[in-house]
């Protein structure tokens, strides 16, 4: 490894030492917004008479050559008005542009920036001033609803939770469905290290054009974020900060104490609120404070956040600390400029048991939380477990660390020639620990005498780039050239023990050397470390013809070790191009019209390392001569040919602007298709050794089509309304599966009794030429007198069985959409309302599936909704428990007033309230309509979630689901 | 221009410092070119072929298949729990069909051992190691031996004798009398080649003595297989193992299901079933009642399925040791009501008073009632005896450390009673073998020997050993009825090959009715 960096490091030397060979005759500065003082991305500098001119970088500035006679620089900057200045011998102009008509912005694209006028791939840039507002955790949820084709999901309100992101559906069935982050140009980010108050803009590449340049990682779409950077000017501090209170905003309606009485349940004879003894107010804070500034030659902006945060269960919450710099200096000449970028966080959670709901659901309303004697009421009987203990007694935390580093730099050799060498590391490193002392029955507590866990998970990964850009023109021609090469290696590396038998608990999981089961054999301990590399060369040209026509192209050529000697290289080219109808016919009413079409080939990795070798790993233990020795073998079936998968995407789309600009958005029509997909598939046995074996096999395809409009509908001196569409709609289909299995049940119900995989059948039929995400259940045909269920023989057959499930749902929407309205009043007031809804998904109810019928278990609670039917004496899932889970939601609201600060010393002052999960119009009767876009699996008895999800299987609301809350939010932004 | 070819030059130069070779590290696994290195890795690689044993004992496994389909046991449908689409019901009742998950599971288990044994020989036979002749005739014993499963269960089945098969072989269904003379070939050849030792160094592990017990197996089975009896084959296995002295019947029954029971002499081949190191044998979560956790004291808390059919309760007699566990609390099953560690009466918060649904202010007594009051869909939840022929541990967890026999000389005494029976009817020698396990049962003897009470006692001493479905197809009760179960079809007899296994492989042939 240290030999290995060694080379990379050396290659980004090599870069900048050719960087160092030319040198030449410039002005420098930077362009801002005479209005905000914030830089301006991508301003034309040009010199008068002269075909000479650049464009102003991330930072706004820029540096130019001025030919022998240049006198004059021209600024320009869509949606400002033109400046010129005389150089008169200036080596340093700096200016504000004034804005005019709004036109277009610039768009961050994988290594390099566009215009918008020039992006001829489906491309979607959200500034901070769009962002969600409110008590917002993550960088996903800032987006949440924003961008046509991105779906974000996050069900309930476990601030510990994670958020579930898909781009235009479903690309791969494979370990990354989620979007590749790129954070300020470092691929493989990790969101939850940027503090939302941090970041200026995210740009997100939708289609296989505008992804192929990130090769085999951006077949589930990329998403780009760029941080707020610090810019040449006075220096600026500046404070956001809120408090937050989240409360539960919807349960599931259980029997109290009274209805279960009258019911006949076992009366313990208490009267207890199960939801209410688990749960509590919770209370966030947030607290950015940033300091920004800089001179010609240096710039910075450093950050500090703090954020607390508790969840609606008791216990739950967490504490963080991340805090950023972002240097930037220049140098020789201005000519190299090189920036360092430091982000870190430090995450102290107390994850909890958002099992809690579900046991809360099912816990006896009459049962006392307590004993007499003060000690925790402990309920028998299976998969019952007293709510109150549970949060109670036991501990379940997770500690991260993250970090990244940056350093970037860039030499122009001319002013049309750049070279670039960069250098990245991020690491994140967790701790886990849980500890279920000697009198909790749950998870082996009381039988284990105490049982703690306790685990170090790091994962690291480095990077090393360069690139070499070129821009040019050409009579009306203007173009720009990319070259690069990237290498990255991903390292993960994670110890732990679980063991019980503990004398006292007082030492929770910190002392597992005193367990006693470490002395008998009974610990666990796992240990890894492995790593896999990517290694690329990229290429890309755009064109720009005469700001009419716009075209590019790119190619990246990449490696993992992750695949056999034959296959580990992979070519992902791809292709776009655009034009603007409105500069080739003058249409009245008609600013900007611009149809473009993108083709681009996409990868992606299998989700495990050395899935092509046959490896030997270590089995149960084998008793040999008197004693138990360990075995050693192939436990899985190598596949030394698997590849890539591939996926090729077609969008052709148009954007347009209308009415003086009043009227602006996109429309997109896309069709992907994924061959080759990595799948975990049924072999026979024999001649196979295990009966899975990875392999490249099925293919899916995608058609969709993606709408955004903004309308300044109201443009008053002092009232202005613009309302925002989105729209999206896709459908996957299944062109091919397994060859000899063109139809698969998937997913299991679970226990207690509903273990229905065991009978071949499942909630999802997978089937070739079908729709992904169908939910299959039979129908209830006839219910005996003491309430069975007879189901329904659908096909006639004679026979109850697999052949009488039918599709009764698709966990995936028909379409979504979100419509956004800004006021603003008086010039002081803003006012922004967003409405989101999802139409034509369905969810498996499962807490009905389990828990509608009484009296199965006297002594358990039910739930009790307009849907259940009372006829029905046993649970056994069936098409009733598939419910329609449309809905429309009242997502965000915030109302903000900003100070006249022209006579203070504030740069400026603004306070909001904002208000979360506000309203639902659902007729789904479970806790969250929310789409779910894949399945952490079938547990009971306290067993532990999947850590993957089955993206296979949306759609199901598991019983763990945390309980969807509503927040309100207080809150201020102020700059010095 | 001149930039632009300055611009070429260095995408070149670049090119040419990036590519460098990219190779997997196997930083914390094992290929398989770098495993062999020593003698112990040589051992560790043959013990694979036996781990996959321990799947036996499964829930979903071998033994849920035989005891649930035969008139043993079953898993009621207490409610909603343990209906599990159905699949429990289908065993007991003889209506499943082919998707059902267990026989997926024995088709795996029996199938992934045998391609391991298969991987192995070849390994073993292309390597230079003192052990390898020793450990290829071991291997393809108890390569034999999954094939006796397979032969039993499915009957019709494809057989594998080698690992190097060309890419998409898809081998096709044999007849079961082919099946049956492949195995007894394989079997009359390499059992004389395994060591005649009985030790420490063979526990666990197929000796001479589990190669002649698994030809006596197959021997009495014969008639049933392919129409022809060997009964005269089945004795001489059998006296192989008697006349050897290697084993002999254990004075206290029980010894022979204890915890520790690796010290009988009774045991011919076991499954050294561990709780730390070789874990599998759940009985203990299978049967017991979620609130036996307290007379157990067990680590989980245990699933309340599998219960004991009242006929095998009702066929003991009340004095029988086996029944009444004799110098052990318990015998062979639960029943009545039942008491945690301290002696008090275990309840049932959850479960209710059977008769009005009305709750009287007590919890419920849990009463292992042998009679249960019906299969499905409201079985009580204490209803049926329960499995317990095998010493529950104090504190045991999920899986069991008692070493499973799958072979026991009582077995072998009552195997070469039943072929001199078969033989001729009157034999002496035949009553007085059977006899014996009597009056170790503490049971009068028997005056002579039939049809039904030769399998009744070989179900009194056998049940819950993985044997009973056999031995009702091999005295021609498999079809009838018994409770909560209509008579069957004959093709009941072989069970059917896994729906998805056809599916993948277009050259096996589905046992006929399914």
């Amino acid at each position: 490894m240290k030999k290995l960096l060694t080379g990379k490091f050396c290659l980004s030397l090599v870069m900048l030492f050719f960087a160092t060979l030319v040198s030449a005759q410039t002005v420098r500065g930077v362009v801002t917004d005479a209005d905000t003082g914030d830089a301006l991305i991508g301003a034309n500098v040009s010199v008068q008479g002269f075909t000479v001119g650049t464009i102003t970088d991330i930072d706004g500035s820029y540096s130019l050559a001025i030919p022998d006679g240049g006198e004059v620089l021209v600024f320009s900057y869509a949606g400002f008005t033109d400046q010129s200045v005389a150089i008169a011998g200036q080596t340093t102009i700096d200016v504000s542009l004034a804005s005019g008509e709004l036109l277009d912005e610039i768009v961050v694209v994988g290594y390099g920036t566009q215009k918008t006028k020039e992006v001829t791939s489906a491309v979607t840039s959200i500034k901070a001033k769009d962002f969600n507002a409110g008590n917002v955790t993550s960088a996903a949820g800032l987006l949440q609803g924003k961008v046509a084709g991105l779906t974000i999901s996050r069900s309930g309100g476990d601030p510990n939770g994670s958020v579930g992101i898909r781009l235009r559906g479903l690309s791969t069935i494979g370990a990354q469905a989620e979007p590749l982050v790129v954070i300020d140009g470092v691929p493989g980010g990790s969101l939850s290290n940027i503090d939302p108050m941090d970041i200026e803009s995210i740009d997100v590449l939708k289609d296989g054009s505008a992804a192929a340049i990130y090769g085999t990682r951006g077949s589930s779409g990329v998403i780009l974020v760029t941080t707020k950077k610090g810019r040449p000017g006075t220096s600026r501090l500046t404070y956001n900060g809120y408090v937050s209170n989240e409360s539960i905003s919807r349960i599931p309606d259980v029997a109290t104490a009274a209805e279960f009485r009258a019911a006949n349940g076992n009366d313990a004879g208490a009267t207890t609120d199960w939801y209410d003894e688990i749960s509590q107010t919770g209370i966030a804070q947030s607290h950015n404070i940033s300091l920004a500034g800089g001179t010609d030659q240096t710039s910075y902006r450093t950050s500090f956040n703090y954020r607390k945060q508790q969840g609606v269960v008791k216990n739950t919450g967490f504490e963080q600390i991340n805090g950023s710099l972002a240097l930037t200096q220049k140098a020789l000449d201005d000519k190299l400029s090189v920036t360092i970028n430091l982000i870190a966080t430090n995450k102290d959670a107390d994850v909890g048991f958002k099992e809690a709901f579900r046991y809360a659901s099912i816990a006896n309303p009459t049962s006392p939380i307590t004993n007499e004697d003060g000690s925790y009421n402990q309920f028998s009987g299976f998969d019952v477990f007293n709510p109150v203990a549970m949060v109670d007694l036991n501990t379940n935390i997770e500690e991260t660390n993250e970090l990244l580093a940056n350093v970037y730099a860039q030499y122009n050799i001319t002013d049309a020639l750049k070279i670039t060498g960069s250098y990245a590391k991020q690491e994140k490193d967790r701790t886990i620990g849980e500890y279920y002392p000697s009198n909790s029955r749950y998870r082996g507590g009381v039988a284990r005498n105490g049982f703690a866990r306790k685990g170090v998970i790091d994962e690291h990964n480095d990077l090393f780039e360069g690139t070499l850009q070129y821009s040019g023109e050409s009579g009306n021609i203007s173009y720009t050239a990319l070259a690069g090469t990237s290498f990255q290696k991903f390292n993960s590396e994670g110890l732990g023990i679980q063991a019980g038998g503990f004398l006292l608990d007082d030492n929770n999981f910190n002392q597992l050397s005193q367990a006693a089961e470490i002395l008998s054999g009974q610990a666990d301990v796992f240990s890894y470390g492995n790593s896999y590399s990517l290694q690329a060369q990229f290429g890309r040209v755009s064109v720009n013809i005469d700001d009419t026509y716009f075209g590019s192209a790119s190619v990246r050529r990449e490696g993992s070790d992750r695949f056999g000697p034959d296959n580990r290289y992979g070519i992902f080219p791809a292709l776009s191009a655009g034009v603007d109808i409105s500069k080739l016919s003058n249409i009245s009413g008609v600013d900007n019209l611009k149809l473009r079409v993108g083709y681009g080939v996409t990868g992606n990795l299998p989700g495990q390392n050395n899935l092509f070798a046959s490896i030997f790993n270590p089995g149960a233990q084998f008793f040999y001569n008197g004693e138990f020795v360990p075995s050693f073998g192939p436990t899985t079936n190598a596949n030394p040919d698997l590849k890539w998968e591939t996926k090729t995407e077609i969008n052709v789309g148009v954007d347009f602007a209308l009415s003086d600009y009043r009227l602006t958005g996109s429309l997109d029509v896309f069709n992907r298709k994924t061959d080759d997909l990595i799948l975990f598939v049924a072999v026979p046995v024999p001649p196979n050794l295990a009966p899975n074996t990875w392999d490249n096999v099925a293919s899916f395809s995608t058609n969709g089509i993606e709408l955004a409009v903004n309308y300044n509908l109201i443009q008053g001196e002092n009232f202005t309304y613009t309302p925002g569409l989105i729209f999206t709609s896709y459908s996957t289909i299944l062109d091919e599966y397994l060859e000899d299995t063109p139809r698969q049940f998937r997913t299991n119900l679970g226990a207690p009794g509903q273990n229905i995989t065991d009978a071949g059948v499942g909630l999802h039929l997978i089937e070739e030429g079908q729709a992904l995400g169908q939910i299959v259940a039979p129908t209830i045909g006839n219910i005996t007198e003491d309430g069975a269920i007879e189901f329904a023989d659908l096909n006639n057959d004679g026979a109850i069985d697999a052949g009488d499930w039918s599709i009764v749902g698709n966990g995936l929407p028909d379409f979504e959409m979100s419509l956004n309205n800004n006021f603003t009043i008086n010039k002081n007031w803003d006012l922004n309302i967003f409405i989101r809804g999802a139409f034509g998904h369905s969810l498996v109810n499962t807490y009905r599936a389990f828990y509608e019928t009484f009296p199965d278990q006297p002594g358990a609670n039910f739930i009790n909704t307009s849907k259940a039917n009372t006829a029905v004496k046993t649970a056994s899932y069936n098409a009733e428990h598939v419910e329609d889970a449309s809905f429309v939601r009242l997502d965000n609201m915030s109302l903000g007033y900003t100070f006249d600060t022209s006579n203070s010393q504030f740069g400026s002052a603004r306070i909001f309230i904002a208000g979360q999960n506000l309203f639902t119009l659902t007729g789904y009767t479970g806790v969250d309509p929310e789409v779910r876009l894949g399945d952490t699996g079938a547990v009971d008895n306290g067993a532990r979630d999947l850590d993957t999800q089955d993206v296979l299987a949306p759609g199901v609301d598991r019983r763990n689901t945390y309980f969807f809350t509503r927040t309100f939010t207080l809150g201020a932004n102020i700059s010095f | 221009m001149r930039q632009l070819y300055k611009f070429l030059f260095l995408v070149f130069a670049i090119s040419i410092v990036s590519c460098s070779d990219l190779e997997p590290e196997f930083t914390d696994v094992i290929p398989e070119e770098n495993y062999f290195q020593n003698e112990a890795a040589f051992i560790s690689a043959l013990g694979s072929a036996y781990t996959n044993m321990y799947g036996y004992m499964n829930h979903g496994g071998m033994f849920s298949l035989d005891v649930v389909s035969s008139d043993e046991a079953a898993v009621t449908h207490k409610g909603p729990d343990w209906e599990d689409g159905g699949q429990w019901l289908r065993m007991h009742k003889h209506e499943f069909f082919d998707g059902e998950g267990v026989f997926g599971n024995v088709w795996n288990f029996c199938y992934g051992g045998i391609n391991t044994c298969n991987r192995l020989i070849a390994t073993f036979e292309n390597a230079t190691n003192e052990n390898s002749p020793a450990f290829i005739a071991e291997l393809k014993v108890l390569r034999a031996y999954y094939y006796t499963i397979l032969l039993d269960v499915f009957g019709n089945v494809p057989i594998i004798d080698t690992f190097d098969v060309p890419e998409g072989f898809k081998p096709a269904t044999v007849s079961r009398t082919e099946v049956y003379n492949w195995v007894k070939a394989e079997l009359e050849a390499q059992v004389p080649l395994l060591p005649q030792e009985n030790s420490s160094a063979t526990y666990g592990r197929v000796n001479y003595y589990a190669g002649q017990a698994i030809l006596a197996n197959l021997y009495l089975n014969a008639e049933v297989y392919t129409g022809t009896a060997e009964n005269a084959k089945a004795v001489a296995a059998c006296d192989e193992i008697i006349n050897s002295g290697a084993f002999s019947m254990e004075s206290n029954y029980f010894a022979n299901f204890a915890v520790e029971n690796s010290g009988s002499n009774e045991n011919i081949w076991v499954i050294p079933y561990d709780a730390v190191n070789a874990g599998g044998f759940n009985l203990v979560q299978m049967t017991l009642h979620y609130e036996s956790q307290k007379t157990f004291g067990t680590v989980d808390q245990p699933w309340n399925g599998y219960c004991v059919l009242a006929d095998l309760y009702n066929s003991f007699e009340a004095d029988d040791i086996r029944l009444s566990g004799g110098s052990r609390a318990y015998g062979v099953m639960l029943h009545g009501p039942q008491r945690d560690l301290n002696g008090e009466l275990l309840k049932d918060e959850a479960d209710s008073w059977y008769e009005d649904n009305a709750f009287n202010g007590d919890a419920r007594v849990v009463v292992f009632d042998p009679e249960i009051n019906e299969l499905a869909p409201n079985a009580h939840r204490d209803g049926g005896a329960r499995l317990s022929k095998y010493e529950y541990e104090v504190g045991s967890p999920s899986s069991m450390s008692n070493d499973f026999a799958l072979f026991r000389y009582a077995e072998i005494l009552m195997n070469k009673a039943e072929a001199m029976w078969r033989m001729n009817a009157g034999s002496s020698e035949a009553l007085d073998l059977v006899n014996m396990i009597r009056e170790r049962a503490g049971v009068a003897p028997f005056a002579s020997l039939d049809a039904d009470s030769f399998l009744a006692e070989r179900g009194r001493e056998l049940c819950f050993e993985v044997k009973r479905r056999s031995d009702m197809i091999r005295f021609d009760k498999w079809g009838d009825a018994w409770w909560e179960k209509n008579t069957s079809d004959a093709n009941k007899k072989l069970m059917p090959i896994p729906a998805d296994q056809i599916t993948l492989n277009e050259n096996l042939v589905q046992n006929p009715g399914y």
